[in-house]
């Protein structure tokens, strides 16, 4: 018997992402403006006393916040909207039930160069069956238990339910 | 861990834009921050030993900027500049300097005007420059910011400060304020 479907990626859970994002995003526009009105006034007030203090203090500064921007902005901003595309496209499309005994494999694959994923073995009533799951979706499946009902799109699993088994 | 693992995988963008970065204030600040038009900045050019030339141009400043100059900057004076088209507007220079500089291309320096008893460098008839150094005594002036012969040299030469005829400050009274406040500094540690 089986229980409940558990969405992997349910529309409140992907608003939840996307506003994360959009707030990390508007952090950084502030971050970058921040430092280059600190700069412009720390370059307005240099005189031959401070100039190379004030030349340091402006590379600080500026090298600091664009550090701060790239890492962040890469890996919350860009990964992250790439992956609610990923998820969104996956929502949209047909899905298909896979039901089996799940091994989650220690082999990763990255696509579009930033979603990583975890490649899943099912092995069903006609035989094993490859899948792929988000990385960050990983210890989530592994506690639901080894025998489960996968709804997949393009071989990507979107969604699960527990299912009963005489060897869970 | 996996955050020093994003690090080292964007490592290439990190020193990329670190380096663009740190470029750029530097070419700000050279060019535009720590210098300015020649009409509002004064060339003091000093020939000698050894020179703090950032400690010298900070004390000429807090001696009091002339009218309408902004920066006064201090640099090791090279004797080709005479043959440039670059004009300074002070400069200190060795005895045989100032002598050859004389002989070849008189109209170059300024003839001065000093008080009686100045010891002077006369040329035809006028003062064109006023002793900074005298190899005799071995003193000089602002010699916290100038070392103007090294250490037990048999025979040093004595220094001059002259004025530049052509630099845009000789006219305007500034080159000669700032050579009266280089002579009559005080000896206080740099």
């Amino acid at each position: 018997m089986s229980q409940q479907i558990v969405e992997l990626y349910a529309p409140e859970r992907l608003a939840r992402m996307e506003g994360r994002r959009r707030g990390l995003k508007r952090l950084l526009w502030g971050l970058a403006l921040a430092a280059l009105a600190l700069c412009l006034v720390l370059t307005l007030g240099a005189n031959t006393h401070n100039l190379y203090r004030r030349m340091l203090a402006c590379i600080c500064v500026s090298v600091g916040a664009a550090w701060i921007i790239i890492y962040f902005g890469i890996y919350g901003v860009r990964d992250v909207g790439r992956e609610l595309d990923h998820a969104r496209h996956l929502q949209d499309e047909p899905r298909q039930r896979v039901e089996g005994r799940v091994t989650l494999l220690k082999l990763k694959v990255r696509i579009r160069n930033s979603i990583t994923l975890r490649k899943v073995r099912v092995e069903t009533a006609d035989g094993p069956v490859s899948l792929n799951l988000h990385a960050d979706k990983t210890q989530q499946l592994k506690k639901a238990g080894p025998w489960l009902g996968l709804y997949t799109v393009h071989g990507y699993i979107v969604a699960y339910e527990v299912i009963d088994h005489a060897d869970s | 861990m996996r955050i020093l693992k994003n690090i080292w995988s964007q490592l290439h963008r990190f020193v990329f834009w670190g380096l663009l970065i740190s470029l750029f204030w530097f070419w700000i600040y050279i060019n535009f921050v720590g210098d300015t038009s020649r009409e509002k900045k004064l060339l003091f050019y000093v020939d000698a030993y050894e020179l703090h030339w950032r400690d010298l141009s900070l004390a000429l400043e807090d001696a009091g900027l002339p009218d309408g100059i902004e920066m006064i900057q201090v640099r090791s004076f090279d004797y080709d500049i005479f043959g440039s088209a670059i004009n300074g507007d002070v400069y200190v220079m060795k005895e045989s300097i100032l002598k050859a500089t004389l002989e070849e291309s008189p109209e170059k320096l300024a003839p001065l005007s000093v008080p009686d008893g100045a010891e002077c460098w006369s040329w035809e008839g006028q003062i064109y420059g006023l002793r900074v150094f005298d190899p005799a005594t071995q003193r000089g002036a602002a010699e916290q910011y100038i070392r103007y012969a090294p250490e037990g040299a048999p025979e040093p030469e004595a220094y001059y400060l002259c004025l530049d005829a052509q630099g845009p400050h000789s006219a305007d009274g500034a080159a000669w304020q700032t050579a009266r406040a280089f002579l009559t500094m005080e000896e206080n540690e740099p």
